[in-house]
């Protein structure tokens, strides 16, 4: 259902509309909250995240601006930011991350921390479009998506071996684009 | 500025998960956890509908009895004493009686457990907390089988979270459905337990020596609304009455009452019929008696626009009176009739026939009919006789039947040879003509697939043998009949495709004047297995059999034009079917975003 005419039904019949964008969305938001948290919480706490994002969304939709995303963008933002939330609440220890996933994309003369940070993910973002497929698919299935390797190489028909290598490969390059461009 | 890439994209705008997520699929969930999520989402945004269920209580009297029979055995227990194992065992098997004949725990004691299942299992029923159990039993409307069933039902598979497990009635969006009561046998005493099958008049319970007749019975009647294997609350209904029949509105539930017969009277009798609309939480909106004699159970439902509502069906009548074909009633929004069709005629229809379809047609009306009970004979009367399991009835204006087509198989068992039959899904007029959708196919016997079913244990045969011959054996089609005189006049099939599930089968004018058809054509049929994952056969109905069934479809749309020879454009979407062995296409996780939308999208 397009995005107008959903929100259109949650404003009107707002039970009827978030059934909707549920039955819709469901999917991305459970996966999206699922592999952040599936390490540290239960199913049922991954369920209430997951609500709480709909319900977030309903409960803010007078402010949503469909020339900034759609739908789907802020369900997904908002699972993103709160199971990031519940992550730190629920994990008792540090999340550790290999060195290669580890970007340095600092912008020289920047003063505000946020510009910053919206900058450097906006080069990432263009960066991981131009590697190509199935590249692009795998880094953001197992670095936005934070599905892992097996899941990946499942729906892309590939070996685990062969997901891991290929992401190896071009986080490698998008470093070298990346973090050599600020050199 | 140093982060892990994950961390980095998790604070992507949404304009930049657009981006991302371009082109990436993601399975949706199983239709489980999507009720739970519905469900807790609707809580937290302050839109639940009958989300809150609170627990029917005893009766003050009831408790009062119930806790001082259980302190009474409490006090007994402790003075008897007994060893903790001897205890546990003791328990365990009280327990495991009573569960198997539907007596309900809630309230009782550990020795109210012990004490109620020596009661029974004695024949005595000489316990005031027997009786409460029981009662409380009626009050939850529970059977041994549909407590198995809710259970299993609400229980998630795995990882991939499929269940399999068949449902008979229906069940809403918030996972709720609603129970009718069953009968129960009261003795002298008083004391109440439920009979298992009042119409052959056996025991209730075997250890217990009973055995009631129809005179014995009595009703605590009701309707029970009951939520993710949970009770919810019950409303009561007159001595003998039940509901055939219910329709969701917006604003609560409608349901449509009959009495067949009253605790003191021989079955059947006569009918009463009642509507009566509850709100989601069980509190009476309205109860409209109206004097239509029979069974009706309507097959249509059309809303007006200020509030009321006309229901059409069929009456299955009652002993001695006439069955009638179709019955259309018109309500207010507030439950009174205004408005009634009921065509005199003679009883020349098949008995227990259901309006599947009906549309408007040369000013009257084109009824769809599918008869229930097979094996029932047609009755002859005037001019018309039916003998076939699938007709059309042409009715005028007033409801009066012109004539019938009929498109199925003969109704009698004993006329049947192993040919081909039809069943059809739906009607449609297009361009002047009338179209009855459906599938022909040919059934394969019991042999056949106790043979295949015996040999998939070692070999994989359904990939080949048992697939390409019920795939042979099948063709969708449409009868195209002339509008003037109803005649068949032309069959158009679909090589390898069947129609046998709404919505699968359906047909609709689209909104470029072409006549859209949707069928089913399989590809392969890989296994079926047991939620064990073992390949397995089993020798009853699907209905308390979990097993899976996974194939490979695809869905075809075929397009006509006003020519009508042939499909002028087919559209085919690959689809993966995953669940019990009759595909569930209202379940969202059996197909991709794009099926569902094509389906279902508006």
């Amino acid at each position: 259902m397009p995005d107008r005419e959903l929100l259109e039904l949650i404003q009107t019949s707002p039970e009827k509309g978030l059934k909707r964008l549920i039955a819709e969305y469901s999917g991305i938001v459970y996966s999206v909250i699922k592999n952040r948290l599936s390490s540290v919480c239960s199913r049922e706490d991954i369920e209430e995240c997951v609500s709480d994002t709909f319900a977030s969304f309903y409960k803010s939709v007078s402010g949503f601006d469909p020339n900034k995303g759609s739908i789907k963008g802020y369900l997904c933002a908002i699972a993103k930011h709160r199971s990031s939330e519940v992550y730190l609440r629920c994990s008792t220890k540090a999340r550790s991350v290999p060195l290669d996933e580890v970007f340095d994309l600092s912008c020289e003369g920047a003063v505000d921390d946020e510009l910053v940070a919206a900058e450097a993910r906006k080069r990432l973002i263009a960066a991981i479009n131009r590697l190509g497929e199935p590249d692009r698919e795998i880094i953001v299935r197992k670095y936005y998506l934070e599905e892992p390797s097996k899941t990946v190489a499942k729906r892309l028909g590939l070996k685990v071996s062969t997901v891991d290598t290929r992401a190896h490969r071009a986080l490698k390059k998008l470093k070298k684009e990346l973090e050599g461009i600020k050199e | 500025m140093k982060q892990s890439i994950s961390d980095f994209l998790s604070k992507a705008e949404p304009s930049e998960v657009d981006e991302l997520l371009s082109g990436i699929k993601v399975t949706a969930q199983d239709s489980f956890t999507s009720r739970r999520i519905t469900v807790g989402t609707l809580q937290k945004a302050g839109l639940s509908s009958g989300a809150d269920c609170e627990k029917k209580r005893l009766s003050p009297a009831v408790q009062r009895i119930i806790a001082a029979a259980a302190a009474f055995l409490v006090i007994l227990g402790a003075v008897f004493g007994g060893g903790a194992y001897a205890e546990a065992k003791e328990y365990n098997s009280a327990k495991t009686y009573l569960d198997a004949h539907d007596i309900s725990l809630d309230g009782l004691s550990h020795s109210d457990v012990k004490a109620v299942y020596k009661d029974i299992s004695s024949g005595s029923f000489s316990l005031k907390s027997t009786a409460a159990a029981m009662r409380a039993s009626y009050a939850k409307g529970y059977s041994q089988a549909r407590r198995e069933m809710d259970i299993g039902f609400y229980r998630a598979v795995g990882e991939d979270g499929i269940d399999d497990t068949f449902f008979l009635g229906e069940i809403y969006d918030d996972g709720s459905y609603y129970l009718n009561s069953r009968p129960y046998y009261e003795d002298k005493n008083g004391i109440h337990y439920a009979t298992v099958d009042i119409l052959n008049e056996k025991p209730a319970s075997a250890e217990a020596g009973l055995t009631v007749s129809m005179s014995d019975t009595k009703y605590m009647s009701g309707i029970h609304k009951v939520r993710m294997g949970e009770y919810c609350w019950s409303y009561p209904l007159e001595d003998g009455e039940s509901f055939w029949n219910q329709l969701a509105l917006e604003d609560g539930m409608l349901f449509e009452v009959s009495k067949p017969y009253t605790s003191t009277s021989e079955r059947p009798c006569e009918y009463s019929f009642s509507l009566i609309k509850l709100s989601f939480d069980g509190e009476l909106i309205y109860r409209r008696e109206h004097s239509i004699p029979g069974r009706l159970s309507h097959s249509a439902y059309i809303p007006d626009a200020d509030g009321g509502y006309t229901l059409i069906g069929a009456n299955g009548g009652s002993t001695g009176s006439s069955i009638t074909p179709l019955e259309i009633y018109r309500f207010s929004k507030d439950g009174e009739l205004i408005a009634s069709i009921v065509p005199e005629m003679d009883p020349i229809l098949p008995l227990y026939c259901t309006a599947k379809r009906f549309i408007g047609f040369n000013g009257g009306y084109a009824v769809l009919y599918e008869v229930d009970a097979i094996g029932a004979m047609a009755r002859k009367s005037g001019e018309f006789e039916c003998t076939s399991d699938t007709f059309v009835a042409f009715l005028d204006a007033d409801g009066k039947l012109i004539r019938i087509l009929e498109c199925g198989a003969p109704l009698d068992r004993l006329l049947r040879e192993n040919g081909e039959y039809f069943t059809a899904s739906d009607i449609c007029e297009f361009d002047g003509k009338l179209y009855v959708s459906g599938h022909y196919y040919k059934p394969l016997s019991s042999d056949y697939w106790n043979g295949l079913l015996e040999r998939s244990a070692t070999e994989d045969v359904f990939k080949s043998e048992a697939f390409s011959d019920a795939r042979d054996t099948e063709q969708a089609a449409l009868l195209v009949m002339d509008t003037e005189t109803g005649e068949l006049t032309e069959v158009l099939r679909i090589e390898r495709s069947s129609a046998p599930y709404s919505p699968i089968g359906e047909i609709s004018v689209n909104t470029l004047g072409e006549l859209e058809f949707k069928t089913f054509s399989i590809e392969e049929l890989y296994y079926i297995i047991d939620a064990s994952g073992n390949v397995v056969y089993h020798d009853s109905t699907p209905f308390d059999t979990a097993y899976r069934c996974t194939f490979r479809c695809r869905m075809v749309c075929h397009r006509f034009d006003s020519s009508g020879n042939a499909p002028v454009s087919t559209e085919t979407h690959a689809l993966t079917l995953s669940g019990a062995s009759i595909p569930d296409l209202y379940d969202r996780n059996a197909m991709s975003e794009e099926i569902w939308d094509y389906l279902y999208g508006e």
